[in-house]
């Protein structure tokens, strides 16, 4: 596994496109959290010759405080859903490459044990993703005391749950090697870097509809809907984010998770193994003709 | 499986859907042959060598590298270097990453990587190239790098599909060079050419595929046996004629040499020519050259895989989607 692991970091160490995520990912999150914070009046809507109305005024300091540490994570992670495709891109884009280059037969050849590539490819794009999530933190935690060094006047935090931010970043981590899976997957499915992003939006958009169907939703059955692949990562995010979740009072209005916080996990772990087990399967059964 | 043979393969067949592209072939490669694999395109040369590195699944029998079983996903290529079809590499790496990359996989690194990464970009004449991207390489420095990889780790057997193709003539030359310099180190080499007097300058054992069928297979020697001929030329087309009624009368195959009236072809091995030269000078005639005319194995090629069409042995057409894929047929030569 080790000589896999090291064929990686030489093959994707060296990639333009790998690199260049790495940088634009503290760069975009960092703009990102900049560009939100000083559009959040451009969310409210009053005559502008007038004077802002209180409940606009305080709605707006409630969203800015959301930007004072330790929210500032959950804002940062809030900010940046693009990170998460990333990682599923460079999975599906480097394995299906594989394929396109015939680099599949090079690699197998220097070393046949297909299961070892599939994992090798995993752990080599879970770095990156690990090194793009503490680029995130990183972020999260720098950038309030950055506006205060610019003359930024962030409110006072609200009073988030420490809970609610550490399952917030466990989600967000456990999300990680569920695209990488899914990435991997699709690639060694497609044999190429373009058809796996096409088939993650076919299957979005279908387990939407599948998630709409009145029968669906008139049984009782908005559990197996949010259990579906892509539906179980937005359940996640959301469960990860609620107060209710972890016993704390839920937020007005918020409806409780339709998934508890603890399944949603292991939904989402479960799907990432189901796909890690499939891309194995595949590339052990598939006849290597590139 | 036998210890003595670098590669066994027992009734190896693959289909593909309705087309059987190998036709379930027995191959033995004895250690330490340079053994050529001859066939035309979509013969089936390309699927063997992917079955005998795992690359793709067998639908029947059985093959063994170094004595150990093939296995998709499972195949111990540890001791074996193969460039199979055109070489693939990362283009974004350097002719030194590609290579280090592979030694990576193969479990080498430091300073073990770099002496053999150095010998192997020597052998091939990558040197100067080394540190350039493959990307902009050429189809001829792509099949020195693929050398170079096959060759990387030292292997004791190397399989090698069609590997001068695309090179230079001074490519091809080097190439041959070092196919001869690993057999004489003892490496056992297994390659597919189109390349007829390559194959028959370079290997000890041939065997000839024809629609996923072993059609022929022996030494290139063997394969070229039969009659042959000699060409005996005389200076006069008299003494010409005169010849042809002296060996026509002993019971010799003889004829007119094309339209030359001086020149005789006679049906007789190459080794016989002294008996006719004996025969010959006791009824006073002394041709002015005797040459022997040996069958080329482009003729005994040629032969062997007309004889062997699809429609002789009634089988599917060539799969249109897949390179090597062909019809199963044809007969022992």
């Amino acid at each position: 596994m080790r000589s896999h692991l090291r064929a990686d970091a030489i093959r994707l160490g060296a990639r333009w496109d790998v690199r260049g995520f790495l940088l634009l990912v503290p760069v975009l999150a960092a703009g990102g959290f900049l560009f939100s914070y000083a559009t959040i009046e451009s969310h409210f809507g009053w005559d502008p010759g007038q004077p802002m109305p209180p409940e606009v005024a305080t709605a707006i300091m409630a969203d800015r405080a959301g930007y004072a540490f330790p929210h500032s994570i959950i804002s940062v992670l809030d900010n940046a859903p693009w990170v998460l495709f990333g990682i599923f891109f460079l999975a599906a884009g480097t394995t299906g490459l594989e394929f396109g280059w015939g680099t599949i037969r090079t690699a197998l050849i220097g070393s046949p044990d297909r299961v070892r590539f599939v994992l090798s490819r995993v752990v080599a794009v879970g770095t990156i993703a690990a090194v793009a999530l503490v680029a995130l933190l990183a972020v999260g935690l720098a950038m309030p005391g950055v506006m205060r060094l610019a003359g930024t006047d962030l409110p006072p935090p609200p009073d988030t749950a420490a809970k609610v931010i550490v399952g917030a970043v466990a989600a967000t981590v456990a999300m990680a090697p569920f695209f990488i899976a899914l990435g991997v997957f699709l690639g060694v499915l497609t044999r190429g870097p373009a058809m796996p992003l096409l088939l993650l939006i076919v299957d979005f958009l279908a387990e939407g509809v599948v998630a709409g169907l009145p029968a669906v939703r008139g049984a009782g059955l908005e559990w197996l809907a949010r259990s579906l692949p892509l539906m179980s990562v937005l359940n996640l995010g959301q469960a990860a984010r609620d107060p209710a979740s972890y016993g704390l009072p839920p937020v007005a209005g918020s409806p409780p998770p339709d998934v508890p916080l603890g399944l949603s996990f292991l939904v989402v772990i479960g799907w990432t193994c189901a796909f890690l087990a499939l891309a194995a399967w595949q590339l052990r059964r598939t006849d290597v003709l590139e | 499986m036998t210890g003595g043979l670098a590669i066994e393969t027992i009734a190896l067949a693959k289909r593909f859907g309705a087309v059987e592209a190998v036709a379930g072939i027995d191959l033995a490669v004895p250690t330490g042959s340079v053994f050529g694999f001859l066939g035309p395109n979509g013969a089936g040369k390309t699927t063997t060598i992917r079955m005998l590195v795992g690359l793709i699944r067998p639908t029947s029998g059985s093959a063994a590298l170094l004595g150990t079983a093939v296995r998709p996903g499972g195949v111990d290529l540890a001791s074996v270097g193969a460039v199979v079809e055109r070489p693939a590499f990362y283009p974004y790496l350097s002719a030194e990453g590609n290579l280090r990359l592979f030694a990576a996989l193969h479990g080498v690194r430091g300073s073990g990587a770099d002496r053999l990464i150095a010998g192997a970009l020597e052998r091939t004449g990558l040197g100067p190239a080394a540190k350039r991207k493959v990307g902009g390489f050429s189809t001829g420095m792509r099949q020195r790098l693929a050398l170079a990889l096959a060759m990387l780790h030292q292997p004791r057997l190397v399989i090698l599909d069609e590997p001068t193709n695309g090179l230079d003539p001074g490519g091809v030359v080097e190439v041959r060079a070092t196919i001869t310099e690993l057999a004489t180190a003892g490496t056992t080499v297994f390659m597919s050419s189109h390349v007829l007097s390559e194959v028959e300058q370079l290997c000890d054992l041939v065997a000839v595929l024809a629609h996923g069928r072993i059609v022929a297979s022996g030494a290139p020697a063997e394969l070229l046996g039969g009659p042959g001929s000699l060409r005996v030329g005389f200076d006069t087309a008299v003494e010409a004629e005169a010849a042809r009624r002296v060996l026509a009368g002993e019971g010799v195959a003889v004829s007119r040499a094309s339209a030359e009236a001086t020149a005789l072809s006679v049906g007789v091995a190459a080794t016989d020519g002294s008996r006719v030269a004996r025969r010959l000078a006791a009824a006073g005639l002394f041709p002015a050259e005797m040459t022997p005319v040996r069958q080329s194995l482009e003729a005994v090629f040629l032969d062997l895989t007309r004889d062997a069409t699809p429609e002789a042995i009634g089988v599917s057409t060539a799969d249109p989607g897949h390179r090597d894929a062909a019809p199963s047929g044809g007969s022992s030569r």
